[in-house]
């Protein structure tokens, strides 16, 4: 009924529509397929954190010969810096114990302390087309997946792969990222969502909410993945359209992704942050 | 035995030095050649196939996209090899050319399809086309300007192979 060359013709017709739709269903489902890939996670870590540990002290060799330059230029800023801290922690303390006390009163549950781990970054994405990092830390330290990453300067992502001893972290400057945030000044609430470069945009936050270049994000916890408060970001460029209920933010991440090389990972699970 | 071991080492390296040096360049893949390499010099197709999803899996394992990605691109890559060995001469250099650029098409056909929202977005749209149009580049300019380069490189793989060959059989006789 059917010549060869039709068979094969059909044949290879069918596999890449079944191709096709797998990736398509795959894509849909945020690609978190979870299991497939955590053999080469285990396979590429140690090698890669060999690697990369190794380049990193040669690194640190040239930037420590480099840096004395500016050692004692830095120092003296570092000591201006430090007295205008001090005087801001006394008042921070104030007011974090004053709000202790009125939360006491309130008879708000109290705020459980998260949990955190440090971990290493041992690779990066192979392709430029998404932002992902991987760090050294696995399933065996209590990671998993949709576990926060972040450093002491502001939110660095979300696992989206966990293997035993390795895990692969969504950035926020990632296209596929999303993390629910606030204008910490004005209370606007949206989105921060990555555009694949240093960028980050800030979208569905309403018109009515004041937003100016400077202003601080932070996160707003809704998500249920990232704690209340982390900061995310600085806000670059403020587009406000004639029409429309939403406005166009720019932000930039606090954290510089090219200079990661330490991470924290939040691991108390989801279930067990309290909300006010 | 080898051979197999030779060029999974060989692409792990790849894979390394791509997620380590070039990611930031938006570099394309340089697993392409390498299947590119493996296919010409080795006679057992099946072998080659079956490296290739070896190499695929562990390529998806890595990236941040969608898994299946790297394994659909280097497959239908090494099938689209596999037809037109057989009315093509893949030693020459606009051919070789020819199949660099076809090779980084299909590795953006499926990221596109798997990742289909990023066309909803103009900003998203915009950007990855331009990614995508520095990788047909790189490739296109690395194929064409290198292809003596490159044929020396495989001659040296070609050569590193047989003595490493040579050596398993001495030891195996020992």
């Amino acid at each position: 009924m059917f010549s060869r060359k039709k068979f094969i013709k059909f044949v290879v017709l069918v596999f890449l529509l079944v191709n096709i739709s797998a990736l398509i269903a795959a894509g849909r489902g945020g690609g978190k397929i979870q299991g497939f890939g955590s053999f080469g996670l285990d396979f590429f870590g140690p090698v890669q954190e060999a690697l990369s540990s190794g380049i990193g002290y040669l690194e640190k060799i040239w930037q420590s010969y480099f840096n004395l330059v500016y050692v004692s230029d830095e120092n003296l800023k570092l000591k201006s810096d430090l007295k205008e801290f001090y005087s801001k922690e006394t008042a921070y303390k104030e007011v974090f114990f004053e709000n202790e006390r009125l939360r006491s009163l309130l008879k708000f549950s109290k705020k459980i302390k998260p949990e955190y781990i440090a971990a290493e970054v041992v690779g990066r994405d192979t392709a430029k087309w998404f932002n992902t990092i991987i760090i050294n830390r696995g399933k065996d330290s209590g990671v998993f997946v949709n576990s926060p990453v972040i450093v002491p300067e502001g939110v660095v992502g979300q696992v989206i792969k966990v293997s035993k001893n390795y895990s692969k972290v969504l950035l926020i400057t990632d296209r596929m990222s999303g993390v629910d945030c606030l204008i910490q000044s004005s209370r606007g609430r949206g989105v921060v969502s990555g555009t694949g470069n240093d960028l980050c945009i800030f979208k569905y936050i309403l018109r009515k909410f004041d937003v100016n270049s400077g202003d601080h994000v932070i996160t707003s916890g809704m998500d249920k993945i990232f704690p209340k408060g982390l900061r995310v970001g600085k806000v670059v460029n403020v587009k406000r359209k004639d029409s429309g209920i939403f406005q166009d933010v720019d932000i930039m991440p606090f954290v510089d992704f090219e200079k990661l090389e330490e991470v924290l990972i939040i691991i108390t699970p989801p279930n067990e942050k309290k909300d006010d | 035995m080898t051979d197999i071991l030779f060029n999974f080492f060989f692409f792990s390296c790849l894979i390394l030095i791509q997620s380590f040096f070039l990611n930031s360049f938006g570099f394309y893949d340089i697993l392409l050649p390498w299947i590119f390499y493996y296919y010409s010099v080795s006679e057992d197709k099946v072998r080659v196939f079956l490296l290739c999803a070896l190499a695929g899996y562990l390529k998806d394992s890595l990236s941040g996209g969608v898994f299946g990605v790297y394994i659909s691109t280097y497959l239908w890559f090494f099938l689209v090899l596999r037809l037109s060995s057989f009315f093509l001469n893949l030693n020459n250099r606009v051919f070789i050319t020819f199949f660099g650029v076809l090779g980084v098409f299909i590795n953006g056909f499926f990221l596109f399809v798997s990742n289909y929202k990023w066309f909803f977005n103009p900003v998203f749209l915009n950007e990855v086309l331009n990614l995508f149009f520095i990788e047909l580049l790189c490739c296109f300019f690395s194929f064409f300007l290198f292809f003596s380069f490159f044929v020396k490189i495989r001659d040296f793989m070609i050569l590193i192979q047989s003595l490493i060959k040579s050596k398993f059989a001495q030891l195996s006789r020992i």
